[in-house]
Parts: structure tokens; C-alpha cells; sequence
């Protein structure tokens, strides 16, 4: 159906696309080596900053010397980064001794969860924002605009955290509805179905908070292109031909704006992930986030190095794949 | 059939058009003729009701608002469009009514193939016994097109699609708005004869600025100016006996050109143009360029747009470092003082450059006095690094006022005072004719000085350009488009030529046109020895 | 002609938007400045958790600190931190883009990939990582959350000043002999000064949820009191009556903060709108 033309990358977009694979690649090895260095340039025994002190006082000497061997605390500076970033780029994360598990392990059992609560809210932001949007942009300054966006800028002064806070407050706390916080109950069904119902019932709200969180930044977004889009004069050619309703809201709005969609899809992954951390942190949700900040809370650095490294591969990977979907899309149109 | 009574439709408190009075029978044409810029494009989508904006009788502040309003009637297909339900312009839409509008680049959606877009209309009105081949085959359009998006296609297959689009539905009234304009004759001929399809069972509204075409095309003509009817009439009549003295000018304008018989001034050259060349990256502009121009003496330079005049004044002026080619000035016009900066290139400082957009030559959030106290310090080199310029010395003041009665702007205090953002168009550029004579110059160079005004401001800046070159004796270089202006200020004229092969159709008109006769003249200019120069009035 | 008298106050009320925002700076330093010595002590008491009284407007935590008193201590802290990071990160993102305008093409091209690198940084993790050895200061705060959003504005900041630049005005007065820092001083910087405000206000939005989301974590510093930290304070109370007085308050000055800025911001894209309108 579609002419050749139409699909393949020019020659100038696939240098970009591998210029900005480049760019995040170096992004990458430098969070690495800050990662590694960060620590050994702190004042004082870097095995005391390491190691929390709990597990330290029962530590002999003989046992001090072989953790530092292990943690890759010998040799110059230079050789121990060489080291760190060898061993993280094998793969190989070491073991949290506050967890006693692998790190590993630890953050796969935690991204499923991130990725269900990411999973969630994607089609909830996307669906509320991009409708909400075409519904403002497509008549600026009519009173249907003036109202959803008045809403939205009341939506967007209010931090985050606090909606997801209100939240809580709200729908577990005051009207208790929906649980509290954690991934599933204490006791989990044994049954398939009463336990995918659990797990959604306890995702509900989390996902909520995150989908209110990037609603505000599509709507605004959509809102801006589809207010460009009613005044560009195909638009208003189809209006004269007695185009509307859904065939124009789908056809002329949707399809001319997903390369913005995408375009904003691929700045949303990093934030998504910003806020996931908030919100687990709030709902006390076992993902990825509140693994990470609990660890930045205990100073567990093996699994707190982990869970960078692969947050980061994952962010600036998927962050690459929606801007390489979006080069495509824009030479469509 | 349409018939409009008393429309008028203003934007803000500025009436655009006024007691229209119209009407359309079932296969006629009507032609809205009309200068551009008038509202004839708004008036084309009211009558769609595409327009943002409300009836005039529900303002309740008529002057702080800021969009269209509208007041009067239209009937199209028994329907008073202007008082009509959403629901009720839904189902005229497409059905009854249809728009085929000017511009091509952005008019189908570009996501969409043109079988889609078939597909989308036919479905729409419930059209089952016609496929998207036969509806291309009606409208002669290659088959080939069907699959392609909007990008793959040229100005004059979009256009053809766009009237297919339009006319599918078999609508009872058609408004074209300026269908031609972005065309090139050949494909202009093809849209006229697609526009010709059926058109015995609508009424139609033609709106153009084009006489041509409107002669060529229409059962009716109606002459718009400032916003009213004028005269109407048919073609014949309109042709042989104007009415009014605006339709005569608008109809009869390219035969009615008498030269006048000005004394050309014989005063010595103060500018010599040699061999100029110039081209962007490898795109030539300007061949060969060779003129002079004599001291009190205009000479306009003519030509389509994008033939490289503006570059041609940018170079004169100095703004654009020269490529190949001399400028030479004669001695008049060396600097008494010496310059604080030596200028670049060969040009002296006493040149004025007068732009095409005043308002951009102009700083916005400077006062007018400010703006010329800046100039006359920029030309006394007394402008020294953060010091704004002062205008409080009487030496200054006096200069300043000088240079704006000669450019008849009025120079109490309050004008000195207004920023120039709050300037008409016309003041601005008078304004910059006011910034240019500080320099005391011997040539202006004046680069589209009115192509952005409206016609009042327009006359207004050649009566002040016209005073100047006899009054002060200054040579003018007018870079212009428009014959008229041309005709108004000029001793001599000077028509450039494309250098990149033009399209057939313009390339065989030019010829038509030229003198292809060397002709021993004060002005040589040359393009490739083949592409002869017009001379005219020399 | 024109009297040399009436040109200092017809200065003024050309200025009057600029004059006021000079004055509102002034006064809000000094008053940041100043608030340490003029408000109350935020001492501990044995009252914990107590709610709203005629002592305690609004209640006290849970170790016994007046609620109004944090919030009047922690409004000059959590304020000026969003301003001078905002004005930092203004700072570096219009040295960036004036680089990016003057240099020759290698040059450019080197800024922009640093942009574009800035760009991709997933600032939450670098966050993480440094609050994990060290939770940051005031100074620090401002240094980093600057380090890590200057790269919002430079490209908004590199097209308009290339705009301006390439206008023919500056075109114009160049070519009579006008030097650039003149041109800079009178006649870029007053063209540029809405988009500066603009992506000034947006710079203090963003500055402030970050920053507050950072305290919210427990990340900053512990003697650090802004709105950010005594929401975190109130996490812990949410099963208990007590997150009315102890949650609410931080939350609607914070959203209320912001609602301020966000109207601010669009008024002043309205009055830019406006004024671009009536000069095409």
C-alpha cells in the first residue's frame, strides 16, 4: 500500500541515529566511571564509606584486608576503575551482603514490577493526554479548551509526590479501597486468576499516581500541536470537504501528531522512571526505584552500583530505540 | 445557488469587507476580483463557517476584540449559513457546498495516500458506485498517483486532486479561493478545465486577483475595493467599458502604461557596476551585471522574485562582501570625515539602505529618536563602546528634525518618544528614508521600500522618495517588483532575468517580451550575452 | 524640544515591569537574608504531635517544633534555592548558547554534542549516586541541580539569539560602525529579555520540583529545612491524624508556589504574544 520511499531511512538520518547511539554510549562509561570514582575520591578509608558500619565492627583485620581485595579496593585508582568497569560490563554486579542475595537477582526480581507499574500507566497517560489534547488543541480558545487546560495547569503546579500522596491519602487511607502499599498481599492466592486480581488491585493506584505525573507534560504537548495542526490548511480542507467527528480526530489530528508522540515518548522513559522511583518509594512498592533509594539509604553499594548500571543501559537503550522510531515516523510525514 | 445580503465581516474594529450584496444562479461563475490582503480568503471560509470568530451582534466589546466577526446574510443551498447549527453546516459541508483553496503545499494530509483520501470522501457522502481509479481517470490523473503520499506529488496534482475531492460529493455550490495562484500555465490550464467539470449543475464563486482569469473563466465579474462592490458586470462589459476608475486600473492595467516623459538628469555617474557576479554555494544570483547611475537620477531595477535584486542591493550597499565584479563610486561620494571603521569593501558610509520591512530594519523597543540619535552618532564615529546615544543637545535634536520633516513625519515630542514597534508600516519606513538621509548620503538605496506597505503608506513613501530626488538631488537605486512603482520614481529601468533555467512557459514569455537588440545605452546589463535586458524610457 | 524633566519618570514607566522586578528581587534577598534573625526559634518541645491550638497555629511535629515556625524558616530556603539554581542554570545555558552562536563550525558542533550528552543524562541516578556519599548542602544543591538542567535552555536561547543577531537592524547598525558590545548592551539584550524571563520562570518551576523532590527523599543535607523536607517529615504520619497539620501545610505552599510561577509564566508568554503580534 504504502510507496517505497515512504519507509527507508536516508543516509542523514542513520548517521544521526548512530551519532546519538555515540552519545549514549559515552553518557553511559561516564556514569560508570563517576560510579567508580565517585567513592574513592571521599576523604577517609574508602572501605569505611563502602561498607556499612553495622557489618564493619564485627569484621577482623585479616577479614578487612580480603574484603577490600574483593571489592577491588587494591592498586592504583586508575586500575581499580579499570577493574569496577570490566567486571560491571562482564555483567557481573557482586552480592549484597545487607540482602544476602546476589544483585543480580535482586533487580530481577524488582524490574518486573517497575515494568508493570510502567506498563500500566503508559496506555493511561497516553490515552488521557493525547484525547484530552486533540479535544483542547482542536478548537484554541473555545470554552471546552479554556476549561481542560485551566485544569491541567491547576494538575501541573502540583508536585508528583504530593498527588501521589493525595493519593494514598485518599483512596487507601480515608476511603480504604485499595491497599496501602507492597506489590501483593502477605498471603497470596493460590489461584491464578484471584492472584492477577490482587496484583492489579495493588498496581491501581501506584499506576494512577504515575500516569497524573506525565498526563500534564502529553496534554500540553498535544494540546500546542494540535492547536498548529486545526489552523494548517489541509486540516481546514477536510473540514470543507465535511470531514469530522472521529474520522478527523483519528485520521488528521492522531496520525499528524504520533511523531510527536514518539518524539516525547522517547524524553518520557528517563522521567518515568524519575517518578517511578517516588511513587514506589510512597506506596512502598518492591520495584526497581525503592530497591535503588533503599539502598542509597543503607549505603549498600554493590547493589546500589548494580542497579545504575542497569538503569542507565535501560533508560538511555530504550530513550535511543523511541528517537530512532521517531526519525522514521517524521520522514513519513 | 448563493446569494449573500449585506455581509459585512471585520477583524477587530477593522471592517474588511462591508454590505456585500451578491448573488449566484445555478450554473454561473461569479469572479471576486479584488487586490490581495483584502479578506477575500476569510470571506471563502466564512461562507464554510471555517472562520474562528462570532456574529457581530454577540460582541459586547466591539473594539477590544481582537478576532473575525460578521454580520448579514448567506444563503448557500437555502441554508443562512451565518445563523446555521453545527450540526446543520456538518451536512453542508462536502455536500452542498464545496472549497477548493490556494495553497498546495500543505493542502492534503500528509500521513494519508491519495486512495485514502478518495476512500475517506466516498465513504463520507455514501458514494458506492464509483472506485478511486475511476474518479482519477475522471479527473485525468495517472493512476500511479493513488498509492503515493501528498510529498510525491507536484503542485499542479494536488491541486487536481484537491478539485476531484471537492467535486466527488456534487456539491450545489463551490467556492474557489484563488485556485491558480501557485501554478504555472500549463497546469493552470489543466485546473481550469477540471474546475469546468459539471459546473452546469452549481453555482460558483471565483475569488481572485487575477483579471485574467477572471475574464477568462466567469459569467459575472464583481470589483472589490476596500472591502465594497465596486462594479459588477460581465466580462465584456467590464472589459470595454469600466465603470469605475479601480476596475479600470485593476483590468486594464497591463495595456494602459503611457510612459511619461521625464527629463533625464545629466549629471555625472556616481556609481559604476562592472561585471558583477555573485552566487550562493553554487547557485549563481547575478551574471555579469554592468550599470551606472547618474548623480539626482533613480533607477529601478525590475525583475521576478528570487532573480537576486535584493543580493544585488546588499552588494551595492556593502552589506555582502563582493565576489566578483566592481563596484565603483565616484569621489562626490567619499566620506568628508574619516570613518571610525574603515567600511568593507569599496563602498563609502554615504549610502542610505532602505529595506523591504521597515519594521525589521528597525530596532523595536528603540524611541524614534533614539533610533536617529544612534545614526548620527554611527556617523560622526561618536558612538564609543555602552554609551546609549544622546538626543537632549540641540545640535542633535536639530539634525534629528531635519532629517524627519524631510520625510514629513511630524516632530513634537510625543513622536519622538514612540517606540518604534508602535509605528504604522508606513512611518517606520519613513522613518528608515529618515535614518538614511543623517548620513547625508549621495545614493539611497531603496530595496522593496514598499512591497510590505499597504497602497496608502506605499504612496506615501514614494511621494517622500520622489521629493527627496528632486529637492535634494540624491541618485536612488530602487529594487522593486511592482512596474508601478517603477513607472513613478524612475529615469531609467533595469529588468533582471532569472538566471536558473525558468519553466518553459516563462522562458518562452520572456523571449516574447525581450529586445533582443544591443543597444548602445547608459545601462548595460547583461546575462549570459543570451538573456537580453528590456530597456525602456532610456 | 523635549524637556530634559520629564524623561526620568517617562524612563520609569517604560521600565515599570523591569523597575518592579529589580525592586522585588532586592526586597526578597533582603528578606531572605534577614529571616534567620527575624523569626522565631524552631526549637524542640515536649508538646510532640500536637494539633492546631491557639499556641501552636499550626501544630507541632513529632518532636515538638512548631509547624508555623518550619514553615516560615523553610519558605526563604526552599524560595532562594529554586531562584539562584534557576539563575545558575540561565547562567550556564546562555554561556552555552552564545558559544554555540560564535563559534565557528567545529567549535558549535562540540557544544551541541555537549548539549545533546547533558540532554540524555538520567539525572535522577546521578542524583542518587552522589546523595549516596555525600547528601548535598545549599551550595551543593544549587551547583548540581544547575549542572544537571542547564541544557533546557539552550537551545531556545541559541535560536533567539541567532535570531536577533541575523536581524537586520543589527545588520544595519553593524555596517554603520557600530561595535558588538553596543550592540549586545542595547540592542540584543532588551529584544531578548522576554524569552530570557521566560525561560527564567520555567528554569524556578522545574528548579523547585526537583529540589523539593530531593528533600522529599531525605537526600539534602538534615539541618536543610525547606517545604521538600517537612513533607518528607510528614510521610510517616499518614495512618495518623496528624498529616493535616503536618502534611497540608508543606503541600499547598509548595503547589501554591508553583501555581504562582505558572501563572506568571503564561501571562508573560501572553504579553510577548501580544507584543510580537502588533509588529510582524
Amino acid at each position: 500500500m504504502r510507496p517505497k520511499a515512504g519507509i527507508g531511512i536516508s543516509r542523514g538520518k542513520a548517521a544521526a541515529l548512530l551519532r546519538g547511539l555515540l552519545q549514549r554510549l559515552a553518557v553511559f562509561v561516564f556514569l560508570l566511571v563517576l560510579m567508580s570514582v565517585l567513592p574513592r575520591l571521599l576523604p577517609g578509608d574508602a572501605l569505611d564509606v563502602l561498607m556499612d558500619s553495622d557489618v564493619q565492627r564485627d569484621l577482623q583485620e585479616s577479614e578487612r584486608s580480603a574484603l577490600r581485595d574483593q571489592l577491588g579496593l587494591g592498586g592504583t585508582l586508575i586500575e581499580q576503575v579499570g577493574r569496577d568497569l570490566m567486571r560491571l560490563l562482564r555483567g557481573d554486579f557482586g552480592y549484597s551482603h545487607l540482602h544476602g542475595a546476589p544483585v543480580s537477582r535482586l533487580l530481577a526480581d524488582a524490574l518486573p514490577w517497575t515494568a508493570l507499574l510502567i506498563a500500566l500507566a503508559t496506555p493511561i497517560f497516553l490515552g488521557v493526554g493525547v484525547i484530552f489534547g486533540i479535544e483542547a488543541g482542536r478548537r484554541p480558545g473555545a470554552r471546552l479548551d479554556r476549561i481542560i487546560t485551566t485544569a491541567m495547569s491547576l494538575l501541573a503546579s502540583v508536585p508528583p509526590f504530593v498527588t501521589a500522596m493525595a493519593l494514598l491519602l485518599c483512596f487507601a487511607i480515608l476511603w480504604p479501597i485499595l491497599p496501602t502499599g507492597g506489590a501483593e498481599p502477605l498471603f497470596p492466592a493460590e489461584a491464578p486468576w484471584p492472584h492477577a486480581r490482587e496484583i492489579a488491585r495493588h498496581a491501581l493506584l501506584p499506576a494512577c499516581a504515575l500516569a497524573l505525573h506525565e498526563v500534564v507534560r502529553y496534554f500540553f504537548v498535544v494540546r500546542g500541536e494540535a492547536a498548529g495542526l486545526s489552523r494548517r490548511a489541509f486540516v481546514i480542507n477536510a473540514r470543507s470537504r465535511g470531514i469530522s467527528g472521529w474520522r478527523e480526530r483519528r485520521d488528521y489530528y492522531g496520525r499528524n501528531l504520533l511523531p510527536v508522540i514518539c518524539a516525547r515518548l522517547s524524553q518520557s522513559v528517563a522521567t518515568l522512571f524519575t517518578a517511578s522511583l517516588f511513587v514506589e518509594v510512597i506506596f512502598s512498592y518492591p520495584g526497581v526505584g525503592s530497591l535503588t533509594y533503599q539502598a542509597v539509604l543503607d549505603r549498600d553499594y554493590a547493589l546500589l552500583q548494580g542497579a545504575i548500571a542497569v538503569l542507565a543501559a535501560l533508560v538511555l537503550s530504550l530513550n535511543w530505540i523511541f528517537d530512532a522510531l521517531t526519525d522514521i515516523l517524521a520522514h513519513r510525514g | 445557488m448563493i446569494e449573500l445580503r449585506n455581509l459585512s465581516l471585520s477583524v477587530g474594529d477593522t471592517a474588511l469587507l462591508q454590505d456585500i450584496n451578491l448573488s449566484v444562479a445555478t450554473g454561473e461563475t461569479l469572479a471576486l476580483l479584488g487586490p490581495s490582503g483584502a479578506g477575500k480568503s476569510s470571506l471563502a471560509r466564512l461562507l464554510l463557517r471555517l472562520l474562528e470568530g462570532q456574529p457581530s451582534r454577540t460582541l459586547r466589546h466591539k473594539a477590544r476584540h481582537r478576532g473575525f466577526h460578521w454580520s448579514g446574510q448567506a444563503i448557500v443551498a437555502g441554508t443562512d449559513v451565518l445563523s446555521a447549527s453545527v450540526g446543520q453546516m456538518r451536512h453542508l459541508r462536502g455536500n452542498q457546498i464545496g472549497l477548493i483553496t490556494q495553497s498546495l503545499s500543505d493542502a492534503l494530509n500528509p500521513q494519508l495516500t491519495m486512495r485514502a483520501h478518495v476512500a475517506e470522501v466516498l465513504a463520507l457522502h455514501q458514494i458506492t458506485d464509483i472506485t478511486p481509479e475511476q474518479v482519477f481517470a475522471t479527473f485525468n490523473l495517472p493512476p500511479e498517483l493513488l498509492e503515493r503520499r501528498p510529498a510525491y506529488l507536484s503542485g499542479g496534482e494536488v491541486q487536481r486532486v484537491l478539485i476531484a475531492l471537492s467535486l466527488l460529493p456534487k456539491p450545489k455550490c463551490l467556492i474557489l479561493d484563488e485556485p491558480t495562484a501557485a501554478l504555472d500555465p500549463a497546469n493552470q490550464a489543466l485546473t481550469v478545465k477540471a474546475m469546468a467539470h459539471g459546473r452546469a449543475q452549481r453555482a460558483q464563486i471565483l475569488i481572485t486577483h487575477d483579471p485574467a482569469l477572471a475574464l477568462s473563466v466567469c459569467d459575472h465579474i464583481a470589483v472589490l475595493d476596500q472591502g465594497r462592490i465596486v462594479e459588477t458586470g460581465t466580462p465584456r462589459d467590464l472589459q470595454q467599458q469600466p465603470q469605475h476608475p479601480k476596475s479600470r486600473a485593476m483590468i486594464q492595467q497591463p495595456r494602459d502604461t503611457a510612459p511619461g516623459t521625464a527629463a533625464a538628469p545629466s549629471g555625472p555617474d556616481v556609481l559604476r557596476v562592472h561585471q558583477l557576479s555573485h552566487s550562493y554555494g553554487a547557485r549563481p544570483v547575478l551574471r555579469n551585471l554592468s550599470f551606472s547611475l547618474r548623480a539626482g537620477e533613480c533607477l529601478a531595477v525590475l525583475g521576478p522574485s528570487g532573480c537576486g535584486k535584493s543580493t544585488l542591493a546588499r552588494l551595492v550597499a556593502g552589506m555582502e562582501p563582493l565576489q566578483s565584479g566592481q563596484i565603483l563610486w565616484s569621489e562626490a561620494t567619499r566620506p568628508a570625515r574619516p570613518s571610525p571603521r574603515p567600511c568593507p569593501g569599496p563602498c563609502p558610509c554615504q549610502i542610505g539602505y532602505v529595506s523591504q520591512f521597515p519594521h525589521r530594519a528597525l530596532t523595536a523597543h528603540f524611541s524614534v529618536a533614539q533610533t536617529l540619535a544612534e545614526a548620527l552618532s554611527l556617523s560622526q564615529g561618536r558612538l564609543r563602546w555602552l554609551l546609549r546615544p544622546r538626543h537632549s543637545d540641540p545640535a542633535t535634536l536639530t539634525a534629528i528634525c531635519n532629517a524627519l520633516t524631510a520625510v514629513s513625519l511630524p516632530t513634537d515630542a510625543p513622536f519622538l518618544a514612540r517606540l518604534t514597534r508602535d509605528l504604522s508600516g508606513g512611518e517606520a519606513q519613513r522613518l528608515c528614508l529618515a535614518r538614511a538621509l543623517l548620513v547625508q548620503p549621495q545614493v539611497i538605496i531603496a530595496d522593496e521600500p514598499t512591497s510590505s506597505l499597504d497602497q496608502c503608506a506605499a504612496a506615501e513613501v514614494i511621494k517622500t522618495l520622489s521629493d527627496l530626488k528632486q529637492r535634494a538631488a540624491i541618485s536612488i537605486l530602487l529594487i522593486t517588483h511592482a512596474p508601478a512603482v517603477a513607472q513613478a520614481l524612475a529615469d531609467q529601468q533595469l529588468t533582471l532575468r532569472q538566471i536558473s533555467p525558468p519553466p518553459a512557459a516563462m522562458l518562452r514569455r520572456a523571449d516574447q517580451g525581450a529586445n533582443v537588440e544591443p543597444t548602445p545605452s547608459l545601462i548595460h546589463a547583461a546575462f549570459m550575452g543570451d538573456r537580453p535586458v528590456r530597456r525602456e524610457r532610456s | 524640544m523635549s524637556a530634559p524633566t520629564p524623561r526620568i519618570p517617562q524612563t520609569i514607566t517604560r521600565y515599570r515591569r523591569q523597575v518592579l522586578g529589580l525592586f522585588a528581587v532586592v526586597i526578597l534577598t533582603l528578606l531572605i537574608a534577614a529571616s534567620d534573625a527575624l523569626l522565631p526559634a524552631y526549637v524542640t518541645s515536649t508538646d510532640t504531635l500536637q494539633p492546631p491550638s491557639a499556641r501552636h497555629w499550626l501544630g507541632t511535629n513529632d518532636i515538638g517544633q512548631s509547624v508555623l515556625t518550619g514553615l516560615l524558616r523553610a519558605t526563604p530556603v526552599t524560595v532562594g534555592l529554586a531562584l539562584l539554581t534557576a539563575a545558575l542554570a540561565l547562567l550556564i545555558g546562555l554561556t552555552m548558547a552564545g558559544l554555540a552562536v560564535v563559534f565557528p563550525k567545529k567549535g558549535r558542533a562540540v557544544v551541541l554534542h555537549l548539549t545533546d550528552m547533558a540532554e540524555i543524562v538520567p539525572s535522577i541516578l546521578l542524583l542518587l549516586l552522589v546523595a549516596a556519599w555525600h547528601q548535598p548542602g545549599a551550595a551543593e544543591i544549587i551547583l548540581l541541580m544547575a549542572v544537571l538542567t542547564w541544557h533546557d535552555d539552550v537551545r531556545i536561547l541559541r535560536s533567539v539569539l541567532l535570531r536577533e543577531i541575523g536581524r537586520e537592524n543589527i545588520r544595519l547598525a553593524r555596517h554603520m560602525g557600530a561595535s558588538w558590545p553596543y550592540l549586545l548592551l542595547h540592542h540584543i539584550l532588551p529584544a531578548i529579555l522576554p524569552t530570557l524571563t521566560g525561560v527564567y520562570l520555567q528554569n524556578v518551576v522545574q528548579a523547585v520540583m526537583r529540589v523539593a523532590g530531593l528533600a522529599f527523599l531525605g537526600l539534602t543535607a538534615g539541618d536543610l529545612l525547606t517545604w521538600g523536607s517537612m513533607l518528607q517529615d510528614a510521610t510517616g504520619y499518614l495512618h495518623t491524624p496528624a498529616w493535616q497539620w503536618l502534611l497540608l501545610p508543606p503541600a499547598l505552599c509548595l503547589t501554591g508556589f508553583l501555581l504562582v510561577l505558572t501563572t506568571l509564566d503564561q501571562r508573560q508568554q501572553r504579553h510577548a504574544r501580544l507584543r510580537q503580534g502588533a509588529n510582524p
